[in-house]
């Protein structure tokens, strides 16, 4: 499995309350995420040797 | 004439061909209301006085040399703040896009134009439709005008907020997410998000490719249904994807209602629950059949389609956002940077799932025609409680629409015990659009739902804000 990528470094100029809220963002997203991808595995997320189930 | 702000699009457009009304004084009528009403609801970011009154005199010198009008003559419109009017600085309500003056109309708003109708304004909107509310924006939020402490829904806040207030008749808006069902939910207002390519978007600043939408917003489905004829790109029901139905009558219609197979009884607010199942029963009363179908899981599609968006919109704008970080609002760069959390493939699983997503829902459709669904699963809250993800923390229903490309349109069911509306949508197959304004209108008459406590306010009566 490939790693969760990791965004840039984020701007200079971001507060310490949106930093909090950008990481709360984020898990939110990556939890959707999780679910599209148990719902729709890609390719190259598959350990080979399996096929990928479509359904 | 002295109930121009009672009339809807047809009659006025008739009382100003008739020669009974000078477009001039409809548009002075709105002008007055927009300015009186600017400081509490700021539902504006510019508004044209010289510009609209220059189109008003316009089409009453047709009138008079009895030249042909448009279908929209002299009916005063506002246009989302995104949306390219010539002459007019699109701000797409950011500090960052100030000043930028475009040459040329927006297609839309080009149909507009062809049809006499009279922009008096921009709308305000969430910065770039995705950055709201914020109170850090070049404009303060708009404000819901049944309650200014309550939020009006976004991102089209300033078109449902125009439109409800009675400070124009009908508004174009934008909806990657629901922007326009939102806000014509929580106003009370009817709002129609047509198919993808029905209305064309040149000219509209992008936010999520595969989810912006073009639509109008209007007092009801009958003014709603004269703007959109007037702008949408396709003829009118050319596919004939539904049957038609005599306008306002709902007698043989079969409705299919979601929410107890979605799973939502349990997180649905018990009003608007309410409000819903009443609409059941008023469909099963009026002659219609009602059936409850299962749509595919709310979660996946919620999943999916968010994933989707952030993805579109942090390749969008993070860039220009990492580059000029402070012209932009702390909500809107919160919300895209977050965006950046999404990989190519995560991006790729989740738009894979779309026509798999829209084959489950669309086979709904042999057994029913509509499906009716909530807005929202709460009624509208106050402004300064609304969360930076409401959209990504609690289920989003309208995204379904916008994820499968699906039309549907919103009008009100009900009010909340704090007098706020609740809205009802109602989501067809590709091409039903005019089908849907037809059920609307059906529906709208059984509900009986009166906008005039907001659209009937004389300038000056809108109360103070005390959010």
């Amino acid at each position: 499995m490939i790693e969760r990528h990791r965004p840039a470094e984020l701007p200079p100029h971001v507060t310490d309350e949106e930093k909090t809220e950008l990481v709360r963002g984020r898990r939110l997203l990556e939890v959707m995420i999780d679910l599209v991808k148990t719902a729709r595995p890609v390719a190259q997320d598959v350990p080979s040797g399996e096929d990928t189930h479509y359904e | 004439m002295n109930d121009i702000g009672t009339l809807t699009i047809p009659e006025l457009r008739g009382a100003i061909s008739g020669g009974r009304l000078s477009a001039v004084d409809a548009t002075r009528h709105y002008l007055d209301r927009i300015e009186a009403s600017q400081a509490t609801l700021s539902a504006y970011t510019s508004i044209d006085t010289d510009g609209a009154l220059a189109q008003a005199r316009a089409i009453d010198d047709k009138v008079n040399k009895g030249e042909l009008l448009g279908p929209l003559a002299g009916v005063p419109l506002s246009v989302k703040d995104i949306i390219d009017v010539r002459g007019i600085a699109t701000t797409s309500g950011s500090h960052s896009a100030l000043g930028k003056v475009p040459a040329q109309d927006a297609d839309v708003v080009a149909h507009l134009r062809a049809s006499d109708a009279i922009v008096v304004g921009k709308a305000n909107c969430h910065e770039f439709a995705f950055g709201g509310p914020s109170f850090d924006l070049p404009f303060p939020p708009a404000r819901n005008p049944w309650n200014p402490e309550y939020f009006p829904g976004g991102s089209s806040s300033g078109s449902g907020v125009s439109v409800a207030a009675g400070l124009c008749l009908a508004s174009i808006g934008t909806d990657t997410a629901g922007s326009i069902r939102l806000p014509s939910g929580h106003c009370g207002v009817v709002g129609l998000k047509p198919g993808y390519d029905a209305i064309s978007k040149r000219g509209v600043r992008p936010l999520s490719i595969t989810m912006d939408h073009v639509g109008p917003m209007a007092r009801n489905a009958q003014d709603c249904r004269a703007v959109y004829e007037c702008v949408a790109e396709q003829t009118f029901d050319a596919t004939g994807a539904s049957a038609r139905y005599r306008r306002g009558d709902i007698g043989g219609v079969r409705l299919g209602m979601a929410v107890a197979e979605w799973g939502l009884e349990g997180r649905i607010n018990a009003e608007v629950s309410a409000a819903y199942d009443g609409v059941g029963a008023l469909v099963e009363g009026g002659g219609g059949r009602v059936e409850q179908v299962r749509l595919p899981s709310l979660e996946l599609v919620h999943a999916a389609a968010s994933v989707a968006m952030m993805a579109e919109v942090a390749a969008n704008h993070s860039e220009a956002v990492r580059e000029r970080y402070q012209d932009y609002g702390t909500v809107f760069r919160t919300r895209t940077l977050a965006g950046e959390a999404v990989r190519v493939d995560d991006y790729l699983a989740a738009i894979s799932l779309r026509d798999e997503l829209y084959h489950a829902t669309t086979k709904l459709f042999d057994r029913v025609e509509f499906v009716a669904l909530p807005v929202s699963l709460n009624p509208p809250g106050k402004l300064a409680a609304v969360d930076r993800f409401y959209f990504m923390g609690d289920l989003n229903i309208n995204i379904l629409a916008n994820f499968l490309h699906l039309p549907s349109v919103t009008l009100p069911c009900g009010l909340s015990k704090e007098g706020l509306p609740i809205g009802l949508q109602i989501l067809g197959r590709r091409g039903s659009e005019a089908a849907l304004l037809d059920i609307a209108e059906g529906l709208e008459r059984h509900i009986g739902f009166e906008l005039l406590p907001c659209a009937s306010m004389r300038p000056g009566s809108v109360s103070a804000a005390t959010a």
